[in-house]
């Protein structure tokens, strides 16, 4: 607020300084618009150059429109034939302001001068826009009053200024439009109208240039310094409104953004999608390392823009600067980052708490199978051998009645042990782990009521592997004796020791299998636990056909 | 007869030398593990060894199976009566695939310690060097259903006939068995091993043990599918 009051107290100020001067006799009388036009065209420049300095990044950069619109009230001070040290600084300064133009069009946005090429050119427009001043009052020692109204001598040095000068700004106008055409999309959609705008402005700046050059009356002289003054206006105008426009369709453009990262767990795919969305195809998600640290600092000609999630740093984006870290879009498109990067680590903690929970159940299951098979059925088959000896000890003729319960004893004994060993059996079966899945299933089928094809490649898999097909297969199978009144069932795993297994039960049986059952969801559960799926068809009367997939841990995990 | 027990089960295993010795039975020792085991028979000399397969509850599931080859290797005279809780015919498959052929080998069901008359049988057997299946194991073979199973083609009767084979029993016992004429075993029989694709005449001269080996070597090769 302070800098815009004294941009305007500035502005002001020499407006009016300048309009006060510029009263010498002349003719014809210039019309009011013209005149006003001439005195007010500083204006523009001193206050943008004060709001680009106070609200905007480009602190710079204000400055420099600030001394731009300053510098160009310098001319007037010509005006003034009785003060002769105003009338030099006058006439010597008329046209820097041409040359601080020539310093911002090459240093947009930022207001500094970023290569070689860049710091010689402004050098020499400088010295060719005050140069060219000193040398003519030194080898013409001008005295009269001079105004833009005035008619003037066009001296050899006159020429040679606006030639030189005219050189200056077509390589001026050159270079912005080959950074126009040659920078980041980024870059280009965002200072992209200013250097448009500028190059306009630049070569409308050739034109009284050009009209001086050529000596033309100066009524055309006039024509050509409306032009500019006209032309600067719209083509600012035009050049806000074009930059304005880019900045919303780059909003709309972001609302593509969610679509594209939804569910996306790739972080090469996110980096791609940001760096599309952002038009910065230099763009780099940079992870931390294992200790939950990035580098933080760029590299030269290059920013970070960190993503946080409470304390813990999830990402760091490396970019280029044109895509400011406080701009809107970049800050949608940060946090829709943050949001799917989380996702994708939320998602990676379950499914690892998940692999975990499924090796314990496992080791859990093995440990209570053996426990079963060691000590309980072993206690079971001591009983089973006293039972009998007491068998052989009774006599048979003497005490039938308690024969006949010793041997009724023994055979629910057996039955007992016989259903011990099948639980332990399904909680971890031995042959599984020794023979593998061809063999285990082979056992499973040598007790099948149903009619059963086994079809199993003779290869080993990782333990969980194995012991979730096993499960998935044996499970079907009861449910195959229970449910569908098969008259024979296949089962079939398809799979090399590398690709995912899949295993595939069918049956000839009545259908109708329900996938929402308890039993099925179970199943489900079971082989969604290992990252796998599990589909059924079963229409009435159809038989069922049941597909499980399951993908082998990936090398170098424990399983 | 003297027989050297493996069995890791200290309960059980008390219970078995109490039992065999109550048969008449002399055991001079008993291991709970595989090296004991091997300490035991070399000391006594035994006729038959009785080993659980499953002989820690953390090892292998077959260690007492790796027990009873080297045994055979090291001591032939030494006949090996395998006892296992998971009845399941892979184990009978290693255990006849020991010697070619299989001679004085037994496996039995662990249930079977219920009928110890059954154990002591088996232990008879093997000590005279003949082969012994339990039947249950046999049955298990017999019953499965597979849409390629040879067996399918059997009557039921012939099925009956080469379970009885099977588990070692010669013509005449399985005539007493099903109280029938032995030439009618003998008429069943032929049909059976044409219809298995067996040679009868050569099993038939060299005796009972070869033809269990036939039918179970048969059913084996089916069993690997």
């Amino acid at each position: 607020m302070a800098a815009a009051i004294l941009a305007l107290a500035l502005a002001a100020w020499t407006t009016g300084v300048s309009w006060g001067v510029s009263d010498p006799p002349r003719t014809p009388a210039p019309p009011v618009w013209l005149d006003a036009a001439y005195h007010a065209f500083g204006v523009p420049f001193i206050v943008g150059g004060a709001i680009v300095w106070a609200r905007t990044r480009w602190t710079r950069l204000g400055l420099l429109l600030l001394l731009m619109g300053a510098s160009y009230y310098l001319q007037f001070l010509r005006v003034l034939p009785g003060h002769p040290l105003l009338y030099v600084t006058g006439f010597c300064l008329a046209y820097l302001y041409v040359g601080v133009f020539g310093h911002i069009a090459m240093s947009v946005p930022t207001g500094y001068l970023s290569s070689t090429v860049d710091r010689v050119y402004v050098v020499l427009a400088y010295a060719a826009s005050v140069g060219t001043q000193v040398g003519r009052y030194l080898a013409d020692r001008p005295a009269n009053p001079w105004n833009f109204n005035l008619p003037q001598v066009n001296t050899a040095w006159g020429k040679f200024g606006s030639y030189l000068v005219m050189v200056i700004g077509i390589v001026g106008v050159g270079l912005v439009l080959r950074r126009l055409l040659t920078s980041l999309r980024a870059r280009r959609r965002r200072t992209g109208p200013v250097w448009g705008a500028l190059a306009l402005i630049g070569v409308l700046l050739l034109a009284p240039s050009l009209a001086s050059a050529l000596s033309l009356p100066l009524a055309s002289q006039l024509m050509f310094g409306v032009l500019l003054v006209g032309g600067t206006a719209i083509v600012s105008l035009g050049g806000y409104l074009l930059w304005v426009g880019l900045a919303w369709s780059d909003q709309i453009r972001l609302t593509a953004l969610p679509l594209r990262l939804a569910g996306e767990r790739q972080a090469d795919a996110l980096q791609a999608a940001l760096a599309d969305t952002l038009g910065d195809p230099t763009l780099r998600l940079v992870f931390p390392g294992p200790g939950g640290t990035a580098a933080e600092t760029a590299g030269p000609g290059r920013a970070m823009t960190p993503i946080h999630r409470g304390d813990r740093l999830l990402c760091v984006i490396d970019h280029d600067p044109a895509v400011a870290s406080g701009d809107r879009a970049t800050e949608i498109a940060v946090a829709l980052t943050g949001l799917t990067l989380e996702n994708a680590r939320l998602y990676e903690e379950v499914r690892e708490s998940r692999s975990q929970l499924t090796a314990a159940t496992f080791e859990e299951r093995e440990r209570i199978a053996r426990d079963m098979h060691d000590g309980t059925q072993q206690r079971f088959f001591a009983a089973l051998l006293r039972l009998g000896m007491a068998g052989e000890r009774l006599d048979a003729g003497q005490s039938p009645q308690a024969a006949a319960l010793v041997e009724q004893a023994k055979t629910e004994l057996l039955d007992g042990i016989e259903s011990l060993r099948a639980l332990a059996q399904g909680l971890h079966p031995v042959d599984l782990e020794q023979y593998g899945l061809a063999q285990a299933i082979g056992v499973l089928a040598d007790r099948s009521p149903v009619v059963t094809d086994v079809s199993i490649p003779p290869l080993r898999w990782p333990p969980t592997v194995e012991s979730t097909a096993y499960y998935v297969i044996s499970e079907a199978l009861a449910n195959v004796y229970k449910h569908a009144s098969a008259t024979r069932v296949s089962v079939v795993i398809a799979a090399t020791e590398t690709a995912d297994l899949v295993v595939r039960v069918d049956d000839d049986g009545v259908g109708g299998a329900d996938a929402s059952g308890t039993g099925l969801r179970g199943l489900a559960a079971r082989v969604g636990a290992v990252d796998g799926t599990l589909a059924i068809e079963s229409g009435p009367h159809a038989g069922t056909r049941l597909t499980v997939r399951i993908p082998l841990p990936p090398e170098g995990t424990s399983s | 007869m003297r027989v050297v027990v493996v069995e890791d089960d200290r309960i059980l295993c008390a219970a078995l030398v109490e039992a065999l010795a109550h048969h008449g039975i002399d055991v001079p020792g008993a291991a709970h593990t595989a090296d004991r085991a091997m300490e035991l028979i070399d000391r006594h000399a035994p006729d038959v060894a009785t080993i659980d397969l499953r002989l820690s509850p953390h090892g292998p599931p077959d260690e007492g199976l790796s027990l009873a080859e080297r045994l055979r290797v090291r001591y032939p005279d030494v006949g090996l009566l395998a006892v296992s809780a998971n009845p399941d015919p892979v184990y009978v498959e290693r255990l006849l695939s020991m010697e070619e052929p299989p001679r004085a080998v037994g496996f039995l069901a662990k249930s079977q310690v219920g009928e110890m008359a059954v154990v002591v049988d088996a232990l008879t057997r093997v000590a005279r060097g003949e082969l012994v299946v339990d039947p249950y194991v046999v049955r298990l073979l017999m019953s499965r259903r597979r849409s390629d199973d040879p067996l399918a083609t059997l009557t039921p009767r012939e099925r009956e006939i080469l379970a009885l084979v099977a588990t070692g029993l010669s013509n005449l016992a399985i005539a007493q068995r099903l109280s029938c004429a032995i030439s009618n075993v003998e008429k069943n029989l032929s049909t059976v091993f044409g219809k298995l694709g067996l040679m009868p005449g050569e099993a038939g001269r060299r005796g009972v043990n070869l033809r269990v080996l036939a039918t179970l070597a048969y059913l084996r090769s089916q069993g690997k599918t």
